[in-house]
This record gives C-alpha cells, sequence and structure tokens, in this order.
C-alpha cells in the first residue's frame, strides 16, 4: 500500500484556523494518532511565514479564515513556499457543499473537521499522491 | 360684339376722366359728322335734302355708345348746324325749325337708349367677369389646394375685378400682429410674403381690425403704415380695406388699392366682400381640417412619446430622442433640443435633431447657457420663452453657423420643479405664435413621462434594497450558524471522540455512551447544514456563481447539462438571482416538471448575465399562485432584468433570463 510509505513520510503538521477552541481539539486528536502539530496560525501571513520557518509535511487549512480565504492561502503556500508541503483543506461544512471549490483548488483533499484525525490526514494524503 | 371693351381694361370712355371724355366725343362725333355730312351731300344730288337729317344719328349714335348721352347731344345739335350751314340751308322757318327740332329729339332719345343698353352691356359683362371669378376661387377652394395658392388667387382675382394695382391679403395674429399672406400687382414690382407688422402701423388693416367692417382711405392716408414704402413707390392714392371674417372672428383684412384716387366706384365693397366670404368659408375648412390633422398628429407623436416611456426602463435616452425628432416634424422647426438643466446652472444635451454642430449638442454634452437665449431665460424665469433674430449679429455664440432666425423654448416641469427644457429653432422666419402653447402641450407629456421613468426607476432601486438588505440578512444568518452553532458543534463532536478514545477498555459502556453522543452532535450539525443551506448557499458567497451552480447540478436528481462560460465573480445582487433563478427552476423542474434531462446554461454576453433553464418535463408551469417562478420575476426586475418563461402544457418548460451588469 502506498500510504504506507507517505504515512512514513506525513509527520509533522501545522494547522491554520481561527478558532481557538477547535485548534486545541485538533491537537490533541492530531497527536494522539501519531502526527505531531508543530505550530498553529489563525492568519495568512502568520501561516505563511510558520511554513517557511518550519517545514511541515502537512497543513491543515481552514476554507474559512475569518475575512480570508482558505483557498486563497493553499494557493499562496503552492506558489510561495519552497517547503512543498502537503496541504489538506478542513472545515465545519461538509464535503458535498464545498467539492466544487476543493477540486479547483490545489490541496490534495479536504476533511470535516468533525472527522478530523492523524489517519484521516494521512489517508487524504496518501490519496492525492496517487 | 363691336363695342366690347377689353375685359381686363376697367377704365373705358365710359368711366375715364369727364373732359377726357367730353373732347373724345367730340373730335370723334365731329369725323363722324364729316363723314356723314359728305355722304349726304352724295345724296342730295338725287334725293330731297330734309329726309336726309335723319342721316346724321350715324354720328349721334356712335358717340352715344362710346361716350355717353351727353356729348351726343352736342354731335347732334353739331349736325343740326352743319347741315343747316352745309346741305340745306332753312327756306321755310316754321317747318324747318319743326323738323330740327324732331331730330334733336329723336337723336337725344337714341343716343339715351344707346347710352343706357352700353352701360348694361358693359354692367352684365362685370357681373360675368365676378361670377367667373368668383367660380374660379371656389373650385380652387372645393379642390383643396393649398391655402397660399388660394391667396395668390383671391388676390389676383380681387384685384383683376376691381381694376386696382395692387393688392394684398393678410391675417391678423395673436399678439396684435398682422402679416401679409399674399398679395398681387399688375406693376413690375417685387412683393415681400410673410412680413409681419403690429396691427398700429397699418392704417387701412387698423382701421379694419376696429371698425370689423369695410374702409375706405384715399389721398397721403393710404400710403401710411406697412403697405407704406411700397404703396408710395407704385404711386398708390386711393385703398380698400375689406375684413375677413372666418368662423366668426377676423381672420384678416383684403386691401385693394390703386393709383387713381377715384378707382373704385361705390359697389367696389360689396363685390370684394362677394370674395372674402368665399375666402372665410375656405379658411375655416382648412382650419378645420388643418387642426384635426395637426391634433391628430400631435396625438399620434405624443402616442409614440408615451409608449416608449411606458415601455422603457431605467433608460428614459430613447424617450428624449424620440420627442426631439418629433417636435421638429410637428410644430414645422428646423431644429430641436432637449436639455436638462444641472444644479450648477447648466444645461445637459439629452437629444437633439436638426442642428449643424452635432458636435456641441451630442447627448451628454454641457452647456453654460448664455445670455441671451431661450434656454437661458427658461432656465432663470421657469416660463417659455421666444427670441427672434433680425439679424444674425444678435445671436448668441452657441448659435454661431446655424442660421437659426427664430428660437422658442418651454420648461419641462417634473412635479413641480423644473427639470430642463425643449428648445426649438427656425431657419426661415418667425416661428408660428402657438408655438409656445403646442409646446408647453408636449413638454408636459414628456414630464409625466420623465416622472413616470423616474418613479419606475426608483421603485426598481427600493425593490432592489429590499431584495438585498434580505438578501444580506440571510447571508448574515448562514454566517453566524456557521461561525457560531455549527464551529462549537464540530469542536464538540471532535472531542467528544478524543475523550471516547482515551477512555480505558474495561469501561466499554461509557466509551459506547460518548460514541453515541458524538453520533447524536453530528447528527444535528446535519440537520443545522441542511438549515443554513436553505439559508443561503454558502458556496454561492465563497466561490462565487460558477462553482454554486456546478454544485447545485450536481446534487440535482434530475440529470442537468451545464454549460457555463463565466470568468469572474459578479455583485452579489446578480449572483445570488442568478443562483435562485437557477435552483428555483431546477426544483421546479424535479417536483411538477416529472422531467428526465434539463439543461442550465449561463454565460456573460453584451454586458448581461444570461441565464437558461429548459426542461423536456410536462410544462404548464405559470408565475401565479405563489409558485417560486413570481418571487424570480420580482428579484430579476428589481435588477431590471428581463424573464421570459414559455410553458406550454405537454411542450416542457424554458426560462430565459437577462441580468444587466452594468453598476447602478
Amino acid at each position: 500500500m502506498l500510504w504506507c510509505n507517505a504515512g512514513a513520510v506525513v509527520r509533522r503538521c501545522v494547522i491554520v484556523d481561527d478558532n481557538e477552541r477547535f485548534l486545541a481539539v485538533a491537537r490533541s486528536s492530531l497527536e494522539r494518532g501519531g502526527l505531531e502539530v508543530v505550530g498553529t496560525a489563525t492568519t495568512t501571513t502568520q501561516a505563511l511565514e510558520l511554513i517557511g520557518a518550519l517545514r511541515p509535511d502537512v497543513v491543515l487549512v481552514d476554507i474559512a479564515l475569518g475575512t480570508e480565504s482558505g483557498f486563497d492561502l493553499v494557493h499562496r503556500i503552492v506558489a510561495e513556499s519552497s517547503a512543498r508541503p502537503h496541504v489538506v483543506l478542513i472545515s465545519t461544512r461538509r464535503e458535498d457543499d464545498v467539492a466544487e471549490l476543493v477540486s479547483a483548488s490545489p490541496a490534495a483533499g479536504f476533511v470535516w473537521k468533525a472527522d478530523l484525525s492523524a489517519r484521516a490526514v494521512r489517508d487524504v494524503v496518501a490519496a492525492g499522491e496517487q | 360684339m363691336w363695342w366690347r371693351p377689353e375685359s381686363s381694361e376697367a377704365s373705358g370712355p365710359l368711366t375715364g376722366p369727364p373732359l377726357q371724355r367730353w373732347v373724345g366725343g367730340a373730335l370723334i362725333g365731329a369725323g363722324l359728322i364729316g363723314l356723314v355730312t359728305g355722304l349726304v351731300a352724295i345724296l342730295n344730288l338725287h334725293l330731297p335734302p330734309r329726309g336726309l337729317l335723319i342721316l346724321y344719328l350715324l354720328a349721334v349714335v356712335p358717340v352715344a355708345i362710346w361716350w355717353g348721352a351727353g356729348p351726343a347731344a352736342l354731335i347732334s345739335a353739331a349736325s343740326v348746324i352743319t347741315f343747316v350751314l352745309l346741305i340745306a340751308p332753312p327756306q321755310s322757318e316754321g317747318t324747318s325749325v319743326v323738323a330740327f327740332a324732331v331730330f334733336v329729339a329723336t337723336a337725344l332719345v337714341v343716343a339715351g337708349l344707346a347710352a343706357g343698353l352700353r352701360r348694361s352691356v358693359r354692367r352684365s359683362q362685370e357681373l360675368a367677369a365676378e361670377q367667373s371669378a368668383l367660380r374660379r376661387v371656389a373650385t380652387l377652394a372645393a379642390e383643396g389646394v393649398p391655402a397660399t395658392e388660394l391667396f395668390v388667387a383671391v388676390t389676383r382675382e380681387v384685384g383683376e375685378l376691381c381694376g386696382a394695382d395692387l393688392t394684398r391679403l393678410g391675417r391678423y395674429e395673436d399678439g396684435g400682429t398682422v402679416i401679409r399672406v399674399a398679395a398681387w400687382t399688375r406693376m413690375p414690382a417685387r412683393l415681400p410674403i410673410g412680413g409681419r407688422v403690429p396691427v398700429e402701423e397699418t392704417r387701412v388693416a387698423r382701421d379694419v381690425l376696429r371698425a370689423g367692417a369695410p374702409v375706405r382711405v384715399s389721398g397721403t392716408d393710404a400710403t401710411n403704415g406697412a403697405g407704406g414704402p411700397l404703396a408710395r413707390e407704385l404711386g398708390i392714392r386711393s385703398s380698400i380695406g375689406c375684413p375677413v371674417v372666418a368662423g366668426g372672428r377676423l381672420w384678416g383684412v383684403v386691401v385693394v388699392s390703386s393709383r387713381n384716387p377715384r378707382a373704385f366706384p361705390p359697389e367696389t365693397e360689396e363685390r370684394i366682400l362677394h370674395f372674402t366670404e368665399l375666402l372665410a368659408t375656405a379658411v375655416t375648412n382648412a382650419e378645420a381640417s388643418a387642426a384635426l390633422l395637426r391634433n391628430a398628429d400631435e396625438q399620434a407623436a405624443l402616442r409614440r412619446v408615451a409608449t416608449l416611456a411606458a415601455r422603457g426602463g431605467a433608460d428614459p435616452g430613447p424617450v428624449f430622442r424620440s420627442v426631439a425628432d418629433q417636435v421638429g416634424g410637428l410644430l414645422g422647426a428646423d431644429c430641436t433640443s432637449v436639455l436638462r438643466f444641472e444644479s450648477d446652472r447648466t444645461a445637459t444635451y439629452l437629444a437633439a435633431h436638426g442642428w449643424r454642430d452635432t458636435r456641441r449638442r451630442g447627448p451628454g454634452a454641457r452647456w453654460r447657457p448664455e445670455t441671451p437665449s431661450v434656454i437661458e431665460q427658461v432656465q432663470r424665469t421657469g416660463r417659455s420663452a421666444r427670441l427672434d433674430y433680425a439679424s444674425l449679429g444678435e445671436q448668441p455664440p452657441s448659435l454661431d453657423g446655424e442660421d437659426v432666425t427664430s428660437t422658442v423654448a418651454s420648461p419641462i416641469v417634473v412635479e413641480s420643479r423644473l427639470w430642463g427644457s425643449i428648445g426649438v429653432a427656425s431657419r426661415t422666419g418667425p416661428l408660428p405664435p402657438d408655438t409656445e402653447d403646442r409646446l408647453v402641450a408636449f413638454t408636459e407629456i414628456v414630464a409625466t413621462a420623465i416622472a413616470n421613468t423616474e418613479s419606475r426607476a426608483q421603485l426598481a432601486a427600493s425593490r432592489a434594497r429590499v431584495i438585498a438588505a434580505g438578501d444580506a440578512t440571510r447571508r448574515r444568518l448562514e454566517r453566524d450558524l456557521h461561525d457560531g452553532a455549527q464551529q462549537r458543534l464540530v469542536s464538540l463532536a471532535l472531542e467528544l471522540r478524543n475523550v471516547q478514545a482515551e477512555v480505558p477498555d474495561e469501561l466499554s459502556g461509557l466509551s459506547a455512551g460518548l460514541g453515541r453522543l458524538a453520533a447524536d452532535v453530528t447528527a444535528v450539525l446535519d440537520e443545522l447544514r441542511e438549515l443554513s443551506r436553505g439559508i443561503h448557499p454558502a458556496i454561492l458567497s465563497e466561490g462565487g456563481l460558477g462553482p454554486a451552480l456546478r454544485t447545485l447540478a450536481r446534487r440535482s436528481p434530475v440529470a442537468v447539462e451545464l454549460t457555463l462560460r463565466l470568468d469572474h465573480r459578479y455583485a452579489d445582487a446578480v449572483e445570488v438571482a442568478a443562483y435562485y433563478v437557477a435552483a428555483e427552476a431546477l426544483t421546479n423542474t424535479v417536483k411538477h416538471a416529472n422531467a428526465t434531462h434539463a439543461e442550465l446554461a449561463v454565460e456573460e454576453y453584451d454586458g448581461e448575465l444570461r441565464l437558461l433553464v429548459v426542461d423536456d418535463g410536462v410544462g404548464g408551469a405559470v408565475p401565479t399562485g405563489g409558485t417560486g417562478l413570481t418571487g424570480l420575476y420580482d428579484r430579476v426586475e428589481a435588477l431590471g432584468g428581463t424573464i421570459l418563461v414559455s410553458s406550454p402544457g405537454g411542450g416542457g418548460t424554458r426560462i430565459e433570463v437577462a441580468l444587466p451588469l452594468r453598476a447602478g
């Protein structure tokens, strides 16, 4: 299985979300699954700085970042970051509602926030690499 | 007949000056006496002289016919003397005297009869001429020739019939002026037509207006006034003015003039009146039919404008252009402008017609009306204004090169505020005195049309505001739900799973309970999601119309063939309207149409967003009875767009929508 190889690579993670409570819950959920959350950001600028400094394997980006758009951030990560991390979009909205936008973006895939786990993230990254 | 004079030669021997008459009669009579005496001398060789005296009647009768009874009496006396001196000297005093007296008496009676006959013939000639002249005019009037042609005919016929040197026909105008509409002269002179002068300055026209009856002036009086220069030039010594009363009012005046102070016999007025009556009838008819025609033209023009105004949406431009075109033709003006007054005292051209300098008067061109100009006067006074230019030097710079001789403008008053003006200009003499009145009638309709357009625009704007406010509220509600309840429930669900994962294996009951809780929270989230999706489609705000419509098509239970040609985001109101049209149409298709296939096409074209929804269902959709279609009409029309629903029974449903993309 290819995801095993990919899973071996995906260890360090950054979460970009403007909801502090969710950041805390997500961190504990992901770390219990073996995904190290090396940093969290609440804005686009913060996120880009963090990614440049920490060079994570995967970045989880919330679609709705207050007044900013998660999709724009995905484009900028892909275009500007030399780290080339995997990007996974997350949202409180269901995948069905945003599928058109997710598939149009360069993100590896989407995970509903209520279903967030290290395994779900690794699955999406693996599917995106296939 | 040998005595018939030239019909156009009004002054013959009978009517000539007395001295001339007597001298002429005496000379011709003397010649005739000579001829007769010669004849009598020859006959006297064979016949007794006394019976030959009667032959002198041959000299007396022609003189009586041509020069009247007076000269004839003189000739009969001269005949007797000649006879006595040359042919037969009296032999017996008594008998000779009696014979001569009988001859003279007979000669006088015959001369009187001959002169009377001559006068009767002449009078009947005149009557016949008058009758045929009247008949010619009546025929022209009946044929409905243009009024100007009829006027010229009347002046010519009256002039010839009365033996006048100059005949003029003037029409009284409102405002105390009289305008010359026709003139005739037997002399070589240029006759100006269309000259307009105050009535007070014309002697004959003024007196006729005051008296309402024929007026006769002679001597220097006849050359006073407006006809003055021309009358002086022609040497006019006597004039008669006769009123033309049409439709119960004094319409105009016929003035006949002559160089001869005694040219017009007493019955002349009566003869002219026969013509003025005919003229009045023709004028009344012509004015009535012209008024009818004009009224019909005006009505038609106004109807065209009103129809345009009623049909037009937010842009009244076509209405103004139509007004400019219609008014010019209707009022006989060469140029027309429709202007809107701005708060900074400038005026904006909205439409113009017939001007040479089209650049200066292009739609949207601004201009500060200069003093003096009719537009400036309307702007200042709010009332109609008129300026007639006698010379081009007096004109404001804006009329440079236009050769305009007369301008009239009237205000457009919209809901009791001075909104703008319609101006007309003529290059051929003054505009008619009723131009202001007719223009006012027009500006009122235009003002109504503008008011309608404005209230329509206001109505559409307020409808659009209501809908936009509703949309904003729904979007905020959806966002509040997302940022608040949904966010917290998502965190809660995830947290429950985290806790469940931490529960030791021996507490399997607790673990299962936590799992059910997490599942419940997820179920609540799903319900919330359905709710918020109905409030506002989040993807429309997030991703725009394209992704939103693709989501819509993907979720539809009926197969949707989607064609999108959109490359950017549009105004919220446009995107929301387009989305709801598509969503409502597809919902109808699914619920009512029993369709197997639908097409949804959206593209930007020619400044509009065009949307087409077609299905192959049962049709019969009607935009009444509170269906979603009614709401679509509201949304689309509030944006100044159009919606066309075609849904014949059994023929599928086709909805076409066009939404304007320009701002405002």
